[in-house]
């Protein structure tokens, strides 16, 4: 019976060589996977004594992280991460990244974008088109077209504070064909903006951003304008 | 009080500006020059041009341009030259007259490219100033930095009868490939593309190898010689040609 | 506040082991045959992945079922290894040995690529299928590749269970006669390789077109198969059609799926899981490098020593044993547990030195130790090193600013006074599998290796493992022993008696001496119970050169069997065993180690055991072996001859922080009593890896 024997001796040892310190660095890659952190928050207090204006931002399902406007430079406000990645916003609008796995570059045409104008012209049916250039694999010229759809007016709280906004609803077309809706809310006194939910690309999750510093400037908690 | 601080303030400066006898780096952009009285970071450079959004800093380009770097690259053009007239008459010994007349050509276009040293450094202000690892001490010297608006073309070079062609929206390297007239001898399987300060990418672009890839704005595409059309002792000619053509200022 | 990395966090959730998502599909691998590699259905190409790529696939087809791994060696090698279930046939017919579990066959394939395709040649690969065992599928094939646009044509020819149609004559058969008939059977007692069958017999030829489709993710195939199923181990099975057809739809970078029908009757359908073991990594959160300040300290007065300690534990992964400061120098004496990349390791000490000391130490050396000996020094020099580390010119690289050299550190003045006699202790998860038994096809063992370890001084101690079984089915054993007698000595299939005797056993306990005895040479001597199954003494010599490509050892003992029925027992077998190991790194083989040790076995049989391994750039390690001795096929039993394989894995591939620890997956097709080592307490070479790396 040759075969009984067949499998026999393949006894074999998966031993897992490191002991101590690798269970520990396994327990705390548990530990930011099911936990990355509460999620930043600033306090009224901690936002008046910020000498940087403060930016919240979610990307995707994760815990908001807090983001300091670190440059202004020609109309380009340019936030930075406690990780040193850069979220570039150009009349709130996201326009390049650096810092992630896969960064936008640039995107052509913004000079037309109608959130330019103020927040007053903005009007449903204004469109443009752009074009994106990505890091990975030199991808240039990916198509994307923004029409916005809808005007309305809505109600945000921030910093337990209601707000009248303007909410702007923009219909993106991407060039895989794919869409996405991006949301702009305006303090409808100040007509700044307060918060947006941005797509950039369709292998980008939403990006959420809160103008935490703009909201507690309307509010004369914090002081005007101010940067790293 | 202002204005005695501001006088010695002058004279300071003046007399520093008199001991180290002019900057020690010096960076054109476009005709304008930066003057460095003390190495720069690369951060300080590129910040001091980054006026405008529409600047495109994934094409920039940062060449040194003393005569020193200048002078190697010379000694190198020589010697490529040298090859190419070699590969020229052994291509007129096999009878082989379109394939001398493409390597001429290539020769003719060698002899008239600008050449100064390119840097190999990201330039975009904001990676720059984010990571010390991307903005070191400058050498003393010469430099011109390159950086426009996004370029509506892309330079070709090579073998073929096109020096640019336009730039299209998310295209493989082959629809460019398509708009090329090369000239006898070039390679229909391979396309060199050498973005700005970066390595250079072999894009697959033929019938049997073809696999997708971008061409980025501002990048230079070479045309190479097929590589069976190029005698033994010539089969690192298309290499020869990209070393030298990395350094080629693009006007 | 809790700080959160964006970038990092963000890239690390949405894909655990990265890629970046791009507008366009990624460049595809070519995708799995039926068996396992690059192939269309049944039927091999000529087409190799890129080196590196993996694929774990399963594959379902009415009478077969396959579970394979392939992985592409080198650039010109791809090997797969491949368990089969016979669905229509009985492991064995002995219901009390296997119950009702199916016929279950092992098989290891290999395939070389001869001629890269060109604009107008195509690629040619020639290789050989389930060689080496009892040989279900063997056969051999020449293929032929040829892309056009999104077709790629193969034609190929088969020979053995891929020929079996004959639909023409063996093109070598005009050649030699011998080559006309196939010979029967296989040698030995199977898992040889059968070179005297090799492209004998009846030949088929046999040919496929795959279609890229216009979109991306689908890719379709049809093959003209060169096997007529009638001498299948499933039974005779119908073919209605020569022509088999399938699809392919790549659901991401990571899986394939695919649906095929056969012989006009038969629906198959299967998924690989792919994966490049040089360019896999994963994202990492550790604590950024140190940046060097502007101005250094002044003096070393104001050196505070305990946080220089603490920020080369915490920042630089590196444990320090002892040190000694110096008018120009420091010594540091120590290991490093975080971060294997030795350029990242120097890079983060250096950083965090050069933020402690002042400028008047112009050389910082870094003793690594490895069981308190030293192995490597690096010398840095502190003044480029610090030039380089603040990037003072565009070209900067810190790798130039140190090198690696014979430790001199004889009589140093250390800086601490350490006790080095007393207690120690550790613990490690432990997982044994086995696959394809006849009880079930997957038992597995797992638990806890206790270790406790009494220094004397640094060169003796007293060292012993307790191992605790916590998770086991292998209570389902029905057999402890098999029925094979050979006459050779059990030198190790008691396997099975050892592990399941007692949840709690005694592993080892032995006395152990170890010193490096001159420059390059390294001896240890042991003696107690050294595993599970043999206790003696013995002893080994290494020499081995610092970054040499070359080391030698050699190691001599003299065992006893330990009883599987008492804990402290021994039978009555003893023997003398040792080994002349050469461990040879050939500059022509990128990252591979050849480790080629002759001497004397556990069952006295002499010869020599090979082993060849292969590292990754992601630091992943697959290594074969084998031993070859005088022990003859007919004694050896099932299998012939000793001989497995093993992946070796980095765990920080796992973990969002550095972590130099490795696990070690071996796969035993098949192993039995001859040809087999002594497993040493401690390996010299292993302690010594440090003065040569190849693992990393």
């Amino acid at each position: 019976m040759p075969k009984y024997a067949a499998i026999f001796y393949s006894v074999a040892f998966l031993s897992l060589a490191g002991c101590s310190n690798t269970v520990r660095t396994y327990t705390d890659t548990l530990k930011l996977a099911f936990n990355p952190g509460e999620g930043a928050t600033l306090t009224k207090e901690q936002l008046a004594d910020r000498k940087a204006d403060a930016l919240y931002a979610t990307v995707g399902t994760l815990p908001r992280a807090q983001l300091a406007l670190a440059y202004i430079e020609h109309g380009q406000y340019k936030w930075i991460s406690a990780d040193n990645a850069f979220l570039v916003l150009e009349h709130g609008r996201l326009v390049k990244t650096t810092g992630f796995d896969n960064d936008l570059l640039f995107v052509t045409g913004t000079d037309k974008d109608p959130l330019k104008q103020p927040m007053t012209k903005i009007q449903p049916g204004q469109q443009w088109q752009g074009a994106t250039d990505w890091a990975v694999h030199q991808e240039t010229g990916y198509k994307i077209s923004y029409e916005i759809a809808d005007i309305r007016v809505d109600k945000i709280e921030l910093l337990d504070r209601q707000f009248d906004t303007k909410l702007v609803t923009e219909l993106v077309t991407f060039s895989n064909g794919e869409t996405a809706v991006n949301l702009f809310w305006f303090d409808l006194s100040s007509g700044l903006l307060l918060k947006s939910q941005q797509h950039i690309a369709p292998f980008w999750p939403a990006v959420e951003l809160i103008h935490i510093s703009s909201a507690a400037r309307l509010m004369g908690i914090a002081k005007s304008g101010s940067r790293k | 009080m202002r204005v005695f601080s501001f006088v010695a303030l002058t004279v300071l400066s003046f007399t520093s500006f008199c001991y180290a006898a002019g900057p020690v780096v010096l960076v054109k952009h476009q005709e304008q020059y930066n003057g460095y009285m003390k190495l720069p970071r690369l951060s300080e450079v590129v910040t001091t041009v980054n006026t405008v959004p529409a600047l495109y800093w994934p094409a920039a380009r940062l060449y040194k341009t003393d005569p020193e770097s200048v002078n190697a690259l010379e000694l190198q053009r020589q010697e490529l030259l040298k090859v190419l007239a070699n590969l020229k008459q052994a291509y007129l010994l096999d009878d082989e007259a379109e394939l001398a007349a493409s390597t001429e050509a290539l020769s003719q276009d060698v002899k008239n490219w600008v050449l100064a040293e390119q840097l190999f450094l990201a330039l975009d202000p904001d990676k720059v100033r984010a990571k010390p690892a991307l903005n070191p001490i400058l050498r003393a010297g010469q430099y011109l930095l390159q950086v426009e608006n996004r370029s509506e073309t892309i330079t070709v070079a090579g073998f073929a009868q096109n020096t640019e062609v336009q730039f299209i929206n998310a295209a493989d390297a082959s629809d460019y490939f398509a708009g090329i007239k090369p000239l006898a001898g070039a390679s229909s399987s391979f396309l060199y593309i050498l973005p700005a300060a970066q390595q250079v990418i072999q894009a697959k672009i033929g019938l049997w190898n073809s696999q997708r890839q971008d061409v980025p704005a501002g990048a230079i595409l070479y045309v190479p010689f097929e590589q069976r059309n190029l005698p033994s002792e010539f089969e690192n000619l298309n290499q020869q040609v990209i070393e030298l053509l990395q350094h080629r200022v693009v006007l | 506040m809790k700080k959160l990395y964006l970038s990092t966090v963000i890239t690390a959730l949405l894909s655990p082991v990265s890629f970046a998502e791009t507008n366009q599909p990624s460049p595809n691998t070519y995708s799995q045959m039926t068996q396992g590699g690059v192939g269309l259905i049944q039927m091999p190409t000529a087409r190799h992945n890129e080196a590196g790529s993996f694929s774990l696939n399963y594959q379902d087809s009415e009478e077969y079922r396959f579970w394979s791994a392939s992985l592409q060696l080198f650039p010109w090698m791809e090997t797969t290894v491949r368990y089969t279930d016979v669905r229509t046939q009985l492991y064995s017919e002995d219901p009390t040995f296997s119950g009702d579990q199916t016929y279950k066959d092992k098989g290891i394939d290999v395939k070389f690529r001869l001629w890269q395709e060109s604009e107008f040649l195509p690629q040619i690969s020639a290789g050989f299928r389930d060689f080496g065992g009892t040989g279900l599928f063997e056969s051999e094939f020449i293929a032929a590749s040829k892309r056009v646009g999104p077709f790629d044509f193969h034609l190929g020819i088969g020979w053995g269970y891929l020929g079996s149609k004959g639909n023409i004559d063996n093109p070598f058969c005009d050649i030699r006669d011998s080559f006309c008939e196939r010979p029967g059977g296989f040698s030995g007692s199977g898992g040889k390789i059968d070179y005297q069958k090799f492209f004998k017999g009846p030949a088929a030829l046999y040919g496929g077109i795959e279609y890229q489709t216009p979109w991306a993710p689908l890719l379709l195939k049809l093959e003209y198969d060169g096997n007529n199923y009638q001498q299948d181990k499933a039974g005779v099975l119908l073919q209605d059609s020569d022509y088999n057809l399938a699809a392919v739809y790549r659901l991401n970078d990571a899986f394939d799926l695919n649906v095929n029908y056969q012989r006009g009757n038969t629906f198959g359908f299967g998924v690989n899981y792919k994966l490049n073991f040089n360019t896999v990594k994963q994202i990492k959160l550790d604590p950024p490098a140190k940046e060097i300040p502007v101005v250094l300290p002044t003096a070393t007065d104001s050196l505070d020593k305990a946080e220089l300690r603490r920020d080369l534990y915490l920042n630089a992964g590196f444990l320090v044993n002892n040190y000694v400061l110096k008018d120009e120098e420091i010594v540091l004496k120590g290991r490093q547990i975080a971060y294997r990349d030795e350029a990242e390791s120097i890079n983060r000490v250096g950083r965090v030195l050069a933020n402690h000391l002042p400028e008047q130490i112009k050389t910082y050396r870094i003793v690594t130790i490895s069981g308190d000996m030293p192995m490597v020094e690096t010398v840095i020099n502190a003044e480029q090193f610090i030039s380089a580390a603040r990037y003072e010119t565009p070209d900067a690289d810190v790798k130039t600013s140190y090198q690696r050299v014979e430790p001199e550190v004889q009589n140093e003045n250390w800086a601490v006074e350490r006790d080095e006699t007393g207690f120690g202790y550790s613990a490690e998860l432990f997982w044994i599998q086995t696959f394809g038994n006849p009880e079930s096809f997957y038992m597995y063992q797992g638990g806890l290796f206790l270790g406790g370890v009494y220094q004397f001084n640094t060169n003796f101690s007293l060292q012993s493992t307790a191992k605790i079984n916590l998770l086991t089915n292998f209570d389902q054993f029905n057999f402890k022993v098999d029925s094979q007698n050979t006459g050779v000595p059990r030198v190790r299939t008691y396997i099975r008696e050892y592990v399941t005797r007692s949840d709690v056993t005694m592993e080892n306990l032995y006395g152990h001496w170890k010193d490096e005895l001159a420059d390059n040479w390294y001896g240890q001597v042991y003696a107690g119970y050294l595993e599970t199954m043999y206790g003696g003494v013995g002893g080994e010599l290494l020499y081995k050169p610092i970054d040499s490509t070359l080391a030698v050892g050699l190691d001599l003992n003299y065992v006893r069997q330990r009883s599987y029925e008492k804990e402290l027992a021994f039978f009555d077998y003893k023997t003398f065993t040792g080994h002349l190991s050469f461990y040879w790194k050939p500059q022509f083989l990128d990252d591979t180690m050849i480790t080629a040790s002759f001497g004397q076995y556990l069952a006295k049989d002499k010869g020599v055991t090979i082993d060849f391994a292969k590292r990754f750039d992601s630091g992943i390690v697959v290594g074969a072996y084998g031993a070859f001795t005088d022990m003859s096929a007919a004694e050896y039993g099932e299998g012939s001859f000793t001989k497995g394989f093993y992946v070796s894995i980095p765990f920080d591939l796992f973990s969002l922080k550095s972590a130099t620890g490795r696990g070690r997956i071996p796969w035993v097709p098949i192993s039995r009593d001859g040809g087999q080592m002594l497993n040493k307490p401690v390996s010299l070479n292993g302690l010594t890896e440090d003065r040569a790396p190849f693992v990393r």
